[in-house]
């Protein structure tokens, strides 16, 4: 059964998803905008075997060479354009915040539909859903759907930021609410 | 630029309709006025007008003006 553990970081109020299966000591990640967040949901033991990147933003990646240089053999999954967003100071906005961070290490490439396998039984698949940014994806894990900031119940997708498309946004919105029903709904600010 | 202009961009940043900003506006009346739409307005100086915007410069914005003068 697939346990979700989530805490809020440091870096504007991003949340950070431990997935466990309850009973190995691997664990996966959806998104590490605050390291310290991350590790408090992990027991000393964890093994993180990956990552999934909701989308290139500062906020759900800057803890990620910290995560790198803790879990070595974490496997980094992202979208193609979230590649590029992790090795720019510039496209993932940490430039301007002064607090520039980048990352060029190895990425697994996720596109829409990809089935990754997490645990015995339990399979992640990823949905391209671009309009916050094109970067985005969202996750779904058996009843679980970690949306990121394509969707935060109660706010309006931001699509003010470079690469933000209002009109792909709300076309994201309705694919998934599509989804959602009879899910639990995860989002990358305010915690599920 | 002119002023018109620039207010077309600042409206654009906020996602507001054309026409809602004037100079006066009191930027606190602004509910679009977020933490996102300042981070936008970061990128955005940077990239349109070479400026770099700091968060301590975007405590000091009261008016729309303020930020038409930044912009310069």
């Amino acid at each position: 059964m697939l346990v979700v553990k989530s805490a809020v970081g440091q870096v504007m109020d991003s949340v950070v998803y431990a997935l466990s299966d309850g009973i190995s000591h691997d664990y996966y990640l959806v998104d590490i905008g605050d390291f310290d967040a991350a590790r408090s949901l992990l027991p000393e033991d964890a093994n993180v075997r990956g990552v999934f990147i909701t989308h290139g933003h500062h906020d759900h990646i800057f803890g990620i060479n910290s995560l790198k240089k803790a879990y070595p053999e974490c496997v980094v999954y992202a979208s193609e354009e979230c590649t590029r967003m992790l090795a720019s100071a510039k496209l993932n906005l940490s430039m301007y915040l002064e607090m520039p961070m980048e990352y060029a290490g190895e990425v697994t490439i996720l596109h829409d539909g990809d089935v990754v396998p997490l645990f015995e039984g339990i399979n992640l698949t990823a949905i391209a859903t671009p309009g916050h940014n094109p970067s985005c994806l969202c996750f779904e894990v058996e009843n679980y759907l970690f949306t990121g900031d394509s969707y935060i119940p109660g706010v309006k997708v931001v699509t003010n930021l470079p690469g933000g498309n209002k009109k792909q946004a709300q076309e994201s919105l309705e694919k998934i609410l599509r989804i959602a029903e009879g899910r639990k709904l995860c989002p990358g600010h305010n915690a599920c | 630029m002119t002023n018109e202009e620039k207010i077309a961009m600042l409206e654009d940043v906020l996602e507001l309709n054309g026409g809602t900003l004037k100079p006066e506006t009191d930027l606190s009346t602004i509910d679009e006025y977020d933490s996102m739409a300042k981070l936008s307005l970061i990128v955005m100086m940077d990239d349109e007008f070479g400026k770099k915007l700091t968060g301590e410069q975007i405590f000091k914005f009261k008016t729309v003006q303020d930020i038409l003068d930044f912009m310069g």
